[in-house]
């Protein structure tokens, strides 16, 4: 490997990145459902349907690159770190959710029927269970600082940490 | 049979074989990586249910194709004589071989090698036979209705995995309420499909379709909730090889989805 590609070390955290991602798409296409029912648009059916079929795709690399930042953050016991397996726990269960809401929609549009009442309460629980796990987030990066370099060191059973700031 | 976004039953079943195949082979790679792959024999899931995983894949580019399928069908019955040798190998290297042997029952039961484990490969190999021939454009298989076929494959593979589960959560002595979740819905979902062998109501169509939605859940709240008993070991992912090595299996609740999507293809589309 040459010297200079040594030197590049990926120290940004990706998983914010992706995160901001699935929120986007999922409750984008809740609003375009809606904003679809209310205004009779079938071009604003249509997003609906390819924003949460976007989101179910790139919400794998949400979990992916979240198991990935939790393995670099040496965090000790306390109120972070039951932030952060409560955090982890819901994770799945979310994407779980996101998934049977993906195939129910994805129902509706391969037989251009419209949207039941159902579905659209279903979907409601989905973007509360994403606004709570979007909380927690958010209170790990913004209040315990995870993931934010030089909060929570290296310890010496990984010096090879990538932020490499152990002292 | 119906289509569902371009692919038919058969090819979504396939498609969902190869993720239970994935998962499969990650936890026996997590199990015998920590056994130190002592024996040779201890490869032979990774051969099997790779080139299982290969025709899988090729089935459902090619579903009409009779070379294909035909070659699908034998490294099926492969993956299910490697599955039922595992079973024994488990039993002899995880019970009989130990200190103690059967007079240990309860020990090495639950701290042995997992004596149900390998027969998830044989599980994948039978929905991969049962799709093959359905691929083949066969009508029935040994004179039943697919749907039937896989309504028991399912509700008798949940069954196992039920059973293995019990062992695994008594080892973790029940420390978390949710760990009583697969002796709920996904129990009642192994019943009902039993029943469902034989009987047919719309009601009970109704009933099944949500238990297996929720048993579908299920498989992802264990998948969540084993990621958090993994930190709740020491140091917890920090220290990531070692606590997936002897924690909880880490995608082995994802069977409840897989089984319980399995069935989900053949209610809604066969």
């Amino acid at each position: 490997m040459p010297e200079w590609l040594k030197r590049v070390k990926p120290v940004a955290p990706i998983h914010p990145i992706f995160v901001h991602f699935t929120i986007a798409l999922t409750s984008f296409s809740v609003i375009c459902d809606f904003a679809g029912l209310y205004f009779q648009s079938e071009s604003l059916y249509n997003t609906g349907w390819w924003a949460l079929a976007t989101s179910a795709i790139i919400t794998l690399f949400t979990i992916a690159s979240g198991f990935i930042s939790r393995t670099r953050i040496a965090m000790e016991e306390g109120t972070a770190l039951a932030f952060l397996r409560t955090h982890m726990a819901l994770g799945p269960i979310f994407y779980g959710l996101l998934l049977i809401m993906t195939v129910w929609r994805a129902s509706f549009w391969q037989a251009k029927s419209g949207l039941s009442g159902w579905y659209l309460l279903f979907a409601a629980v989905v973007l509360l269970v994403m606004l709570i796990q979007g909380y927690l987030g958010g209170e790990l990066v913004y209040r315990f600082g995870a993931e934010v370099k030089r909060i929570y060191p290296a310890l010496p059973i990984n010096q090879d940490d990538q932020y490499g700031n152990f002292p | 049979m119906a289509t569902f976004l371009n692919l038919h039953a058969v090819q979504w079943i396939a498609v969902i074989i190869i993720f239970f195949m994935l998962f499969l082979l990650a936890d026996a790679l997590a199990g015998h990586y920590r056994t130190g792959f002592k024996l040779h024999i201890q490869y032979m899931p990774f051969a099997a249910g790779g080139v299982l995983i290969l025709f899988l894949i090729g089935s459902v580019f090619l579903p009409l194709n009779k070379r294909i399928t035909t070659l699908l069908k034998f490294t099926s019955w492969v993956t299910i004589l490697a599955g039922f040798a595992g079973f024994i190998f488990h039993h002899y290297y995880g019970m009989i071989k130990k200190p103690g042997g059967y007079s240990w029952f309860l020990h090495h039961l639950m701290y042995g090698a997992p004596p149900l484990a390998p027969l998830g490969l044989s599980a994948a190999g039978l929905f991969s036979v049962v799709t093959a021939y359905a691929m083949q454009q066969e009508t029935k298989f040994l004179g039943y209705e697919f749907s039937q076929v896989i309504f028991f494959l399912v509700g008798l593979c949940m069954s196992g995995i039920i059973l293995q589960t019990a062992i695994l959560h008594f080892r973790g002595a029940f420390n978390n309420p949710v760990m009583y979740i697969p002796f709920t819905f996904p129990l009642l979902t192994a019943i009902m499909l039993f029943i469902a062998d034989f009987i047919s109501h719309a009601w009970l169509d109704m009933v099944l379709k949500g238990l297996l939605w929720l048993t579908f859940l299920s498989g992802f709240v264990g998948l969540g909730m084993h990621l958090r008993g993994f930190d709740r070991q020491r140091a917890g992912l920090y220290v990531t090889l070692f606590n997936i090595l002897q924690g909880p299996p880490l995608f082995a609740p994802a069977l409840y989805s897989i089984l319980a999507s399995i069935a989900l293809v053949a209610i809604y589309m066969m």
